[in-house]
């Protein structure tokens, strides 16, 4: 029976002096907010190098974050120490260090951000919780598909299995908005490594959901799934660069969606004019095959499923790319006001004492009427590319780079047994999405990574697709 | 910290490490010559790590498990989160290994030079200066920047008696530089001083302003084949790193590398410059305590060190080094000119330059390349990606007289790799 996750008793002894915090901004200035948190989060991983059992702080730490506006822009102070005597202290970096460096130079004009009366507190739910099933269970789940693996397979040079939770709690006041969420998601990998040569190859799968322990139960398929991925990495044979037909497993459709498109449409860089998407809205981007959506409220929850994003909006279902059109971008609250729209719920932050940026939450295409198969047989000379390890986004210019381990060959509508790889997936974003010519009937979506801003800001996001078949170029 | 050390005996463990860091930060965010917004920063937060040793069957172990203490937690919260990380080491299997010797210095230490007498907030302020003054035009500017001064105060202490501290300033960031004629582009640059550099802040956003003026004339991908690639600055690091990862304890206790010292590394040399690297402190002691000083890596392409903590280095039989992230290259043959040969590609910059320290392999997409023509003109060109391996190539490597400096790298500022796939038009 699932359960849900229950708040966290530190925020609900701090939100007296939140409150006071908040009120005491409020006496100086027309707006003010404050966002604060309280994380729970452990990594397990057990491999060569032994076994590992660590709190983690990598995405969220206990703190809190105040904002204000004063008038010509915003202010923040992000702290850890808070009690009414602590209040006199914050005040004071508002009123000397933070306007002295505001007064350097012109600020980059700001609406006072809007604040919409809303009052609820809510929560995720979890089958089995991870901190009742305890380190020793975990522990041993892990430990016991990494021996099977390799117990099974002796050519393996090694199977890492890894495993972790966050539980986190926020509160967000404001002079109108009183929020409260509290939600526990989990991810975990099989990596297997295997030696050719000098080199070393691996395979790696994941698997990942907005909920508990139950996530475990999944650590037998990614370890199926990854031994099957180092097989063909090691078998790989350089590629001839050129254009391929290809079919993408559903995990390299979700690093082209996240990579490649997603990025630009973060409506930060619309006003930076940092996105060719900015020039594009109402235009045909892709096939009419496509369509992509985003969301914190979208019904293909994970990893970065929540119901305000940090800044007190609520999380939204968002279509970015109908059919082919592109018909909207997902914007943060500050970025919404700057250019007159209305935000999606998408101003996240890394942790409480990071800026809050656009970011993508659960990001994918929908899924089409195809099967894999017959997409596979729809091929007369190309690839079935697999394994992501890696992309960058381009939102000015929309070159791609997405890095796959390898592609399994297609001649005649049939896999033939030969791999290539590892390839770099380059070439014009939209050109790529136009290609599109078949979609597959089912999604999955993978939320085992973090997204970066650039090379920081790191946030959980997941992403995923269907099958897509498309002309992309390969190196 | 007292109160953590009384937790950790009052609840009956013995053998611990803390570390305690105290954050102070100033971070300005720019859209043009406009300040988007200001941030302060001020955070505490201590890790504490507890260690548990057990038997079974005549077999040592030492478990361990790894908790935050943060700032608002009560007395009775970090006692219950020490026992709990006390139990779950119970459960991490792991051969015995000692903590390193313990060290123990009167002084606080500091990681570089520093920012000396200026505040987080002065050094922030005096970089978003060299930014509002840069020699950009309506043509190329900087479209936007992020600005971290920051000051951190880092202190060690474990249960054997090390009680070590530093400061460690920090003046890091990233910019963009746009060019919206004859096309609009941009080029991203990150920076990263252990000072106040600001003459190599401003060094680095003039490059930007240059590069970006080329980006926006490239109009086609080069053609796919082989070519002899320049990389430059952080690219170089990036390939480097290699060597860094496959020398660490971290990589050869689990055999993912089968290095061991003396070893020739680079391999037969094909024409090529040999290696000599050395490790530097980035910080003044490792995570663990352990005091770092510049160590060879690599002599004459063999190597000389195998590195990392005190764990892996107990399991191997050797001097535990501490970890290093730095690294230094004594090398350079040829000038930047010399090696723009005809036919020579310089990747400038990538959308995102990778090497894969596993299997050797490194890979980008080229954001811009600057090919040299028969007449010696360098054409921009923008596009297509570059996939080598190492391992064939590391016989060949030729490096410049020019130097580069940065936070994790001093030496020349760019290598001639030859015979490179290039996969363009």
């Amino acid at each position: 029976m699932a359960s849900s996750v229950e708040s966290s008793s530190f925020l609900a002894q701090q939100k007296t002096a939140l409150r006071a915090l908040l009120d005491a901004l409020l006496e100086r200035y027309p707006y003010a907010c404050v966002l604060a948190s309280d994380v729970e989060a452990k990594n397990y991983s057990v491999s060569r190098s032994g076994i590992r059992i660590a709190e983690s702080r990598m995405f969220g730490r206990r703190g809190f974050t105040a904002r204000v506006y004063y008038g010509k822009g915003l202010l923040e102070y992000s702290g850890d120490r808070l009690s009414g005597e602590d209040i006199p202290g914050i005040l004071l970096y508002f009123e000397k260090t933070l306007q002295e460096a505001a007064d350097i130079s012109d600020q980059y004009p700001t609406p006072v951000p809007e604040d919409p009366p809303e009052v609820f507190s809510k929560a995720t739910t979890f089958e089995t919780d991870p901190r009742a099933l305890g380190d020793g269970e975990i522990t041993a789940r892990l430990t016991s598909v990494r021996e099977d693996m390799l117990s099974s397979q002796e050519s393996l040079l090694e199977c890492m299995v890894r495993y972790q939770y966050q539980v986190y709690h926020k509160i967000f006041l404001s002079k109108n908005r009183d929020l409260e969420q509290n939600v526990m998601y989990c991810d975990a990998a099989v990596i297997c490594l295997a030696r050719r040569g000098e080199q070393v190859k691996d395979g790696y799968y994941s698997s990942s959901l907005l909920g508990g322990a139950e996530l475990l139960d999944d650590l037998p398929r990614c370890a199926d799934e990854s031994f099957a991925a180092v097989q063909a990495a090691l078998i790989a044979e350089p590629l001839s660069p050129g254009e391929y037909d290809c079919i993408c497993t559903p995990a390299v459709t979700g690093i082209i969606v996240h990579e490649a498109f997603g990025h630009g449409v973060e409506m930060d860089m619309f006003v930076k004019d940092r996105a060719l998407a900015k020039s594009c809205m109402g235009t045909q981007i892709a096939s009419p095959l496509v369509t992509m959506k985003d969301g914190a409220a979208t019904s293909y929850e994970d990893v970065a499923t929540y119901f305000f994003d940090d800044e007190g909006n609520s999380a939204s279902d968002t279509v970015i790319i109908d059919k082919g059109i592109l018909v909207s971008g997902i914007c943060d609250g500050v970025s919404a006001s700057r250019l007159g729209t209305k935000p999606t719920g998408n101003g996240r932050r890394e942790s409480v004492d990071h800026k809050a940026y656009t970011r993508m939450t659960n990001t994918f295409f929908t899924e089409g009427e195809s099967t894999p198969e017959e997409m596979i047989r729809s091929v007369e000379d190309g690839l079935l590319l697999d394994c992501p390890t890696s992309g960058m986004e381009d939102p000015k210019n929309w070159g791609i780079q997405c890095m796959v381990s390898f592609g399994r060959e297609i001649k005649h509508g049939e896999l033939t047994g030969k791999v290539y790889g590892p390839l770099v997936l380059t070439g014009y974003v939209p050109d790529l999405l136009r290609s599109i010519s078949m979609v597959s009937d089912k999604v999955e979506h993978f939320g085992a990574g973090a997204c970066g801003k650039g090379w920081k800001e790191w946030v959980k996001v997941s992403d995923g697709g269907p099958y897509i078949r498309a002309r992309i170029r390969l190196g | 910290m007292e109160k953590i050390i009384r937790a950790m005996e009052k609840c009956g463990v013995s053998t611990w490490r803390l570390t305690r860091e105290h954050t102070q930060a100033v971070e300005l965010y720019y859209i043009r010559k406009q300040l988007d917004i200001p941030r302060v920063r001020e955070l505490s937060l201590v890790r504490a790590e507890v260690f548990r040793d057990f038997e079974e069957d005549g077999n040592k172990f030492r478990g361990s498990a790894e908790i935050f203490i943060e700032p608002g937690m009560t007395d009775d919260e970090i006692a219950g989160r020490i026992r709990d990380a006390y139990y779950a080491a119970s459960f991490v299997k792991n051969p015995f290994y000692e903590l390193p010797a313990p060290t123990a210095d009167g002084e606080v230490l500091r990681a570089g030079e520093g920012f000396g007498e200026m505040t987080p907030a002065a050094v922030a302020a005096a970089a978003g200066e060299v930014l509002l003054s840069g020699s950009g035009d309506d043509t190329a500017f900087i479209n936007s920047a992020e600005i971290f001064a920051s000051r951190r105060r880092v202190q060690i202490r474990d249960s054997k008696g090390t009680n070590v501290s530093y400061d460690a300033d920090s003046l890091s960031g990233e910019f963009v530089a746009q060019c919206i004629s004859p096309e609009d582009v941009e080029q991203f640059r990150q920076f990263s001083y252990q000072e106040a550099d600001l003459a190599s802040l401003r060094e680095k956003l003039e490059e930007g302003i240059r590069d970006v003026r080329l980006r926006s004339q490239a109009a086609a991908a080069p053609k796919t084949g082989k070519y002899d690639i320049i990389l430059t600055a952080e690219n170089l690091r990036e390939i480097l790193g290699f060597y860094l990862q496959r020398s660490s304890s971290a990589m050869i206790y689990p055999q993912y590398s089968t290095w061991k010292t003396g070893d020739n590394v680079q391999g037969e040399m094909g024409g090529g410059e040999r290696l000599n690297l050395t490790l530097q402190p980035t910080f003044p002691c490792s995570s663990e305590g352990i005091p770092l000083r510049p160590r060879p890596l690599l002599e004459d392409g063999k190597l000389c060190t195998i590195h990392g903590n005190s764990r892996n280095a107990y399991y191997l039989g050797i001097e535990p080094t501490g970890e290093y992230e730095k690294l230094s290259l004594d090398a350079g043959t040829l000038s930047l000119e010399e090696m723009r040969r005809p036919g020579t590609l310089e990747a400038v910059s990538f959308s995102d330059f990778q090497m894969d320290a596993m299997d050797g392999h490194f890979a980008g997409e080229l954001r811009l390349g600057l090919l040299t023509g028969e007449d010696g003109k360098r054409v921009p060109l923008t596009g297509g990606s570059i996939n080598g391996s190492l391992l064939d190539a590391q016989g060949k490597l030729i490096f410049s007289k020019e130097r580069y400096r940065d936070s994790a790298y001093e030496g020349p500022l760019a290598v001639l790799i030859p015979g490179v796939t290039v996969a363009g038009e």
